[in-house]
């Protein structure tokens, strides 16, 4: 019998990896922002283009760890995952529209606040919408093909 | 689409594993595939099909799909 490597061998192990060099590249860039941020009486152009660059080589760390995640995985988890982005993040994206757009009528006090803090809680709604929708679409692609 | 991957696999005494290594994917695709719930893309309809030693259209076929 024809035997290939597994392309998929230990897929939570490899997922776990994944995540953790991300976790790790987003705390190096996360401690590099900290002691900017801690060191500055003042935001300045210096300041911003070394978070910038942390954050941008973090990023580039991440899509280098997912991209070697993609190409181990197999056809059907591909399309899995491709239709958990696109399906679950719309209806996450279409979510976090409406509390957005609610909160933004509705906020009161909270309309007051910093500009950082709005910024923050509006990425934190959207991301935290489409991840949902996502993990929910992805989990539902699989157990309709049980 | 209908095939008879799980037919073939049973002929051979094989488990989903041993196809799934062979195809180089994970035993849920295969069983993905064995159900008819996932099609194959070419490049791995035709890798089943050597695999099988057999030609594609006796391994799928689109009647009452």
């Amino acid at each position: 019998m024809l035997m290939e490597a597994r392309l998929s061998e230990h897929p939570l192990r490899r997922y776990g990896a994944v995540l953790g060099i991300g976790a790790l590249a987003g705390m190096a860039a996360g401690g590099v922002a900290g002691i900017v941020t801690g060191t500055s009486d003042e935001a300045s152009i210096g300041g911003a283009a070394l978070i910038a660059a942390a954050v941008a080589l973090s990023m580039g760390v991440g899509l280098w760890a997912s991209l070697k995640w993609w190409k181990g995985l197999d056809e059907a988890a591909q399309e899995a995952h491709k239709w958990a982005w696109w399906w679950g993040s719309t209806v996450g994206l279409a979510f976090a529209g409406v509390i957005l757009l609610t909160l933004l009528y509705g906020a009161g006090e909270l309309g007051q606040a910093p500009i950082k803090s709005m910024l923050m809680l509006g990425a934190a709604i959207v991301t935290g919408c489409q991840m949902v929708g996502y993990g929910v679409a992805w989990a539902a692609w699989w157990l309709k093909r049980r | 689409m209908n095939n008879h991957l799980r037919t073939l696999r049973a002929d051979r005494n094989w488990s989903q594993a041993d196809l799934a290594a062979a195809l180089g994917v994970s035993r849920q695709t295969v069983n993905a595939l064995e159900t008819g719930r996932y099609d194959p893309s070419l490049p791995l309809a035709f890798k089943i099909a050597r695999v099988f030693e057999r030609p594609i259209e006796s391994i799928f076929s689109d009647e009452g799909a």
